[in-house]
């Protein structure tokens, strides 16, 4: 049985990561910053967690469900942006305060845990390592992420914009919560006043709607919404004319797609940089 | 190397919307006789670098290129860049074949002497579609009817005047409303200045707060599609750079290796901004 504890109770070994990333495959989803759904949105279809009546937003990274594969055949990273959540894998951090130490927790048995091999978790010094922090600051910006969520993600719910994740005639589910969708046929019938009241004091609402919408084009066809209208009725709307992906989806990638350049290396492309997730 | 192509012609008339074409002619009399290829068939449409486009192609092209504004005279239009050059070999190699609505009805044009309007003439850009890939079809029939081909074309201009009208209105709407601001895509690429003038896009703090709320109350969905697919596709820019780079070192690889028979990248473009020319 996997048994959390802080950091701080094993800081005496390392993190020894495998030289694959095949512990991703048995992800279904993960938590997303705010910082980075923009760029998220291009590589993973974004979904909704319930969890005790609180919605929070992540990606889907089950390998089943996505139109193109995270890993090659070997295990190893393809290249696609690599998010947050992934990053600071095997780590949890339920409750996030000042101490990195015992903010920070992982299962005391974890197999990437070694005495004698990997990256420290603390200095000499016994204080965070630079690994650690780094942790700290990702969980942060996770935890200030859906904070600022909260309100759009309620009124998704208010207004119906979301469908559960099916899979066949089966919900999807993460650790036991189901998982939910934007229907981007409900979305486009919105009236423009009720657009108008999700951006009158900013604009994440309408934001996250559409990068949600925009990223169901990384699930397989057979996992996106069906055109269901307001009423729950099919063919009320159809998907907008630019809802056709099917001229991407029939593109390969190209391997070097990914954020493999350094935007913010370059000086001149400033206000691409204030788009740049932390 | 391949001279850059412009998309913009630098006499266009005051509020005219430029559209990609080199020479458009009235379709009439022989013209009628002519005869169309498939769109790639065109080097314009292989090479153009910026593009105008429409409200509806946002969550089709959000994924390969930035969609921004681009001033033009006392105007905003909203465009795709598909690349920092006029060359296709610099467009990233699988969205090649990704076309906005406007190319895939090339060499159908509209005219370049008048805005964009759902009335506006068709004309025929008059050039020579280098790179066929068969044997094309006629513009008419032998019974002096519009063919298939042509018709198709048609459909897809009569779309694009159509959506263009609110796709200007937005575009008009974020310009008085003062959350534009200049995007510099201008670089040196191993001694070759690149840049795409005249570029806007939505100052990140105008997010922050509820000035969209009246736009999106005026335009509703195509609004919000804009405005949000806006933001994502500003991340396709680093790609983009990163296509202009390849290009480049491919060029000077070929020089060195054709031992210096050719002439080198930089003599062509340190002088000489790359890209559309300016309005």
């Amino acid at each position: 049985m996997t048994r959390f504890v802080p950091v701080r109770e094993i800081a005496h070994l390392r993190l020894a990561l495998p030289p694959h990333d095949r512990w991703i495959d048995e992800l279904t989803w993960i938590p997303a910053s705010a910082t980075e759904i923009h760029l998220a949105a291009r590589y993973y279809p974004i979904a909704v967690r319930i969890e005790d009546q609180k919605p929070r937003l992540g990606l889907i990274i089950g390998r089943r469900y996505l139109a193109r594969a995270l890993l090659d055949p070997t295990g190893v990273w393809r290249g696609a942006y690599r998010p947050v959540g992934l990053r600071c894998f095997p780590f949890e951090a339920p409750d996030i305060g000042d101490n990195p130490l015992s903010d920070i927790l992982i299962d005391a048995d974890s197999e990437y845990l070694s005495p004698m091999s990997g990256t420290p978790i603390v200095d000499e010094a016994g204080r965070p390592g630079r690994m650690l922090t780094e942790l700290h600051r990702l969980f942060k910006l996770m935890k200030r992420g859906q904070e600022s969520f909260g309100r759009a993600l309620d009124q998704y719910l208010v207004g119906g914009l979301l469908v559960p994740f099916i899979d066949g005639d089966t919900p999807v589910a993460d650790h036991g919560q189901p998982l939910y969708i934007i229907n981007p046929a409900r979305f486009a019938q919105m009236e423009h006043t009720g657009l108008a009241a999700m951006a009158r004091h900013d604009f994440l609402s309408v934001d996250v709607a559409i990068a949600c919408q925009f990223s169901l084009q990384n699930l397989r066809p057979e996992y996106r919404p069906k055109d269901t209208g307001r009423h729950g009725r099919p063919g009320v709307e159809p998907f907008s004319p630019g809802m056709d992906t099917t001229m991407i989806d029939d593109l390969s990638l190209v391997l070097d797609d990914g954020e493999l350049i350094s935007v913010a290396g370059i000086d001149i492309m400033r206000s691409v940089n204030r788009h740049e997730p932390a | 190397m391949e001279v850059p192509h412009s998309i913009v012609p630098s006499d266009a008339p005051p509020g005219s919307t430029p559209l990609l074409f080199e020479h458009p002619i009235a379709l009439e009399k022989d013209v009628l006789r002519r005869r169309i290829y498939a769109p790639l068939a065109y080097a314009p449409v292989r090479n153009a670098a910026v593009v105008p486009i429409v409200h509806t192609e946002c969550l089709t092209l959000a994924s390969w290129f930035p969609l921004v504004w681009q001033r033009r005279q006392a105007t905003v239009e909203f465009v795709a860049i598909r690349a920092l050059l006029n060359d296709q070999r610099a467009q990233p190699p699988a969205a090649r074949a990704l076309l906005p609505l406007l190319l895939y009805a090339y060499p159908f044009v509209f005219d370049p002497r008048q805005p964009v309007r759902t009335d506006s003439p068709r004309m025929l850009d008059d050039v020579f579609a280098d790179a066929p890939t068969d044997i094309g079809a006629s513009i008419t029939t032998v019974h002096r009817k519009l063919a298939r081909a042509t018709t198709g074309r048609f459909r897809l201009l009569d779309r694009f005047a159509h959506e263009s009208v609110v796709t200007a209105a937005i575009g008009s709407a974020l310009a008085e409303l003062d959350v534009l601001e200049p995007w510099p895509l201008k670089f040196d690429i191993g001694g070759n200045r690149v840049e795409i003038p005249d570029l806007l896009v939505i100052r990140p703090s105008a997010f922050e707060g509820g000035h969209f709320s009246r736009l999106l109350g005026s335009y509703g969905v195509p609004c919000a599609r804009m405005l949000g697919l806006h933001r994502i596709s500003l991340f396709r820019a680093g790609v983009l750079l990163g296509m202009a780079k390849t290009f480049f070192r491919d060029i000077q690889a070929a020089a060195d290796e054709a031992g210096g028979q050719q002439t080198p990248p930089s003599a062509i473009a340190a002088d000489t901004p790359v890209g559309p020319v300016p309005s």
